[in-house]
């Protein structure tokens, strides 16, 4: 698999303070890579060293297939475009004059493309309006007209529906959806609004106090969040056995227990069990939202939690 | 870097208080050569040409004000993210930034000797020495409001130290005035005379003849003073540039 | 009122910006101290008189209160604090007075401080006072403090006035620059070293009124005019300060 951006034992120091601790990551190219943390979990620290904005303090990296130390490595960089924290626009100048500025500075022969990014981002329509007067929404939307232009293989989003509007955050979401599938671009996204991330990633990365403590794709998190009745039982090669017969969806968890994704009537499963000799020890529902999912794996709620909607 | 340059130099022509300089520039040294305020006394004894270069001090005001303020939008806006990103190294922001603002001088320079010559400047010794001299004069100037302004971050120090070092600069001419004439003799004097002229208030004042002999070394010496200083203050500017964080 | 400004007192003797401006003004003296020692010491050979070091804060007084109270004052926009203080109901008369005295405060503890340094400086290290009576002094450091507080809230007045925009951040020192460079004329013009002053007509009245009624003049030389000259001069910039600051401050869109 190639990999727009691969990690190895990165660190990140301020002073005593390890901001990152070892940190191995990879984002595979065409992905929509969600990154997800608590508040001070180290994922914007993670942002600054991959755009080049800090040094590692140890640990290497790769970007777009050059290493870190790479002499090469700024030229990588134009194939990259960047929100980090907070849009990074002038705030003197429109709306068109920001995007020229950025394409000027990219070296892009014309300023063809800038018509199409801003229809792109909505704000076609803001003549010379200077970007002081836009809300915060509009700098945003701005921000990531800046960091679409050149036509980037990778962009980097750091909390993108950030004061947008729900007209606004469903318009990014599709921009996003879009991209990714019509241009194959790479996107990482780092965000907290949870549901909304789960719309569009296709890979995820959970972090949490500077350590990267899991990766998985969005298939192994719905895996991870489906429904399921957990049975505890005597003997789980019979409920096996039991499922297979009834052509049950399971997955075995260990030697006593399963989880199983299927309504069950119970009455009849408690039957079919007697029959082969298995006793039900304990059934438990789960219901593991993302949130839910979130709070177990980085701390907060050890319980399982049902879906609130 | 020539792209970043480009793109610096398309902001400082679009930028309102420059384009205002440019026509005071003018409109000002106009004023002064021709002496259209109808001052008497030392202003109208000076002649048209020591008026012309008796008013360039005010672009030393000008680029104390303009350099940090403008260059300061790179971190308060957070733009220099955006060029870091590109690929483009700290160092590179710097020199485009340096570069642009060196063009920028020129440029406004050139209003203040038209502004000069239709004033009824005509002394080529004026048109074309002096203002070599005080060009080179405000590049070390502005390499050293460079050198706060790319060094420290907040904006309100910026601009304390950027006027302090125009404090500095004026106390120690006339302070330098004084001890070039009673004081300093000899090798000191020669010493005495360099560091003077390491100011660009002293090279000014030099220019505009207000100054005793004893302080002037030559304008070939002034401007080598200057071209010594730039080199400096890029030199201290640069050491560590692109080691360092960003936020 | 009250508690706004005691509030915005503590927030200033608690700054670092103050303490930093206190250190200056040790520093500065001290070392301007040391070099006039060792010239009269190694050159001149006789003792010092404290005439030479007691009023050296004067040279710097302007620039230093200024850039102190924009260091302090300009947080309070760069925060946001002021909206804070909006918000939470302080009308906007209490806050810019209390910003304006807190710059007069600034301005007065900082002539202070200078003035402890410099009697102690002058008091142990050098040959004492031969040309100035105790009541001279205490005159020429009243009218030092008076100055400092003018100028303090002057300059808050700026601040609170242009806030948020880039031309708070220089306006009250280019005008500092700009006073301190035209006095030197003002004075040369006034008082010229050879000969007479040549000065007649419209043009010797506005000399005269900037070196007589600016307080920014008050630090360019030693007093040589009466005390109600210089108290109109403090209280006339000062009441245009606060009277024009409170209009703009009342009306002004805070973002």
């Amino acid at each position: 698999m190639e990999y727009i951006f691969k990690a190895k034992g990165l660190s990140k120091n301020y002073g005593k303070f390890a901001a990152l601790a070892d940190v191995n990551m990879e984002i595979p190219k065409g992905a929509i890579y969600g990154f997800v943390g608590k508040n001070g979990a180290g994922k914007t620290t993670l942002i600054r060293v991959m755009t080049g904005l800090q040094k590692p303090t140890q640990g290497t990296y790769e970007l777009l297939g050059k290493a870190v130390d790479d002499k090469d490595i700024s030229r990588a960089r134009r194939r990259m475009g960047a929100v980090v924290e907070s849009p990074a626009i002038y705030l003197d100048m429109s709306a068109r004059d920001n995007l020229i500025q950025q394409c000027l500075m990219l070296g892009l022969p014309d300023y063809d493309c800038v018509d199409e990014l801003l229809s792109m981002i909505g704000l076609a329509d803001t003549g010379k309006k200077k970007a002081r007067n836009f809300s915060l929404g509009m700098r945003q939307r701005l921000g990531i007209g800046v960091a679409l232009c050149g036509n980037p293989d990778f962009i980097v989003l750091d909390e993108p529906i950030n004061g947008l509007d729900p007209q606004g955050i469903i318009e990014v979401r599709e921009l996003i959806l879009k991209l990714n599938k019509e241009k194959g671009i790479t996107f990482l996204i780092s965000s907290h609004i949870l549901d909304e991330l789960a719309r569009v990633a296709t890979y995820y990365g959970f972090i949490d106090k500077g350590h990267i403590v899991r990766q998985m794709t969005s298939k192994e998190l719905r895996e991870e969040c489906r429904k399921s009745i957990r049975m505890k039982v005597s003997d789980v090669g019979l409920l096996t056995k039991v499922m297979e017969e009834k052509r049950i969806d399971y997955k075995v968890v260990d030697s006593n227990t399963a989880d199983v994704y299927a309504e069950l009537n119970f009455s009849e499963v408690a039957k079919d069990f007697e029959k082969v000799g298995c006793t039900i020890i304990n059934m438990q529902e789960r219901d593991e939202s993302l949130e839910a999912f979130y709070l177990s794996l980085l701390g907060g709620n050890d319980n399982v939690q049902k879906s609130v909607c | 870097m020539s792209n970043l340059y480009k793109a610096n130099m398309r902001r400082i022509l679009k930028n309102s208080i420059f384009v205002g300089g440019c026509v005071i520039a003018f409109v000002v040294t106009l004023a002064f050569t021709a002496n259209l305020m109808g001052f008497t006394g030392r202003f109208e004894e000076m002649g048209p040409d020591r008026r012309m270069v008796f008013v360039s001090v005010a672009m030393l005001a000008f680029f104390t004000i303009f350099v940090p303020l403008y260059t300061n939008m790179e971190y308060r806006y957070g733009v220099i993210r955006n060029k870091i990103l590109s690929g483009y190294s700290q160092k590179e922001v710097y020199f485009s930034h340096l570069f642009s603002h060196f063009t920028a001088l020129a440029i406004m320079m050139l209003c203040y000797i038209t502004g000069g010559i239709i004033g009824g400047a005509r002394s080529p010794e004026t048109l074309v020495i002096s203002s070599l001299v005080l060009f080179f004069a405000l590049c070390g100037y502005i390499a050293t409001m460079m050198l706060v302004t790319m060094r420290i971050i907040k904006i309100t120090l910026v601009s304390i130290f950027a006027f302090l070092i125009l404090e500095t600069s004026y106390v120690s001419v006339m302070v330098g005035n004084a001890l070039m004439a009673f004081v300093l003799k000899g090798a000191a004097q020669d010493v005495g005379r360099i560091v003077y002229n390491c100011f660009a208030f002293g090279q000014w004042l030099v220019c505009t003849g207000l100054t005793d002999d004893v302080v002037k070394p030559g304008a070939f010496v002034q401007i080598v003073i200057s071209v010594a200083v730039s080199a400096v203050m890029i030199g201290i500017t640069t050491i560590g540039l692109n080691k360092r964080d960003l936020q | 009122m009250f508690r706004n400004l005691y509030a915005d007192t503590r927030n200033i003797l608690l700054s670092r910006g103050f303490h930093i401006a206190l250190r200056v003004i040790a520093i500065y003296q001290i070392f301007y101290f040391l070099l006039i020692k060792i010239v009269f010491i190694f050159a001149l050979k006789q003792t010092m008189a404290a005439e030479e070091v007691a009023f050296i804060f004067a040279n710097i007084a302007a620039f230093l209160v200024t850039a102190a109270t924009l260091y302090i004052s300009e947080r309070e926009f760069s925060n946001g604090c002021i909206r804070n203080k909006i918000i939470s109901g302080v009308r906007r008369t209490d806050a810019f007075l209390s910003a304006v005295i807190g710059g007069m405060l600034q301005g007065a503890l900082y002539a202070m401080f200078a003035c402890v340094i410099s009697t102690v400086i002058s008091v142990l290290f050098t040959g004492g006072y031969m040309t100035f009576s105790p009541p001279e002094i205490a005159d020429y450091w009243l009218i030092i403090t008076m100055a400092c507080m003018t100028i303090g809230a002057f300059s808050t007045s700026l601040i609170m006035i242009f806030g948020g925009s880039k031309i708070c951040y220089v306006i009250g020192l280019l005008i500092a620059f700009v006073i301190k460079v035209t006095n030197a004329f003002v004075l040369d013009a006034l008082y010229p070293t050879k000969g007479f002053c040549k000065l007649t007509g419209t043009k010797l009245m506005a000399y005269r009124f900037i070196d007589r009624f600016i307080p920014y003049s008050y630090l360019a030389s030693e007093p040589h005019y009466d005390m109600p000259s210089y108290l109109i001069g403090c209280g006339g910039l000062l009441i245009i300060s606060v009277v024009i600051g409170l209009i703009v401050f009342n009306k002004k869109e805070l973002s």
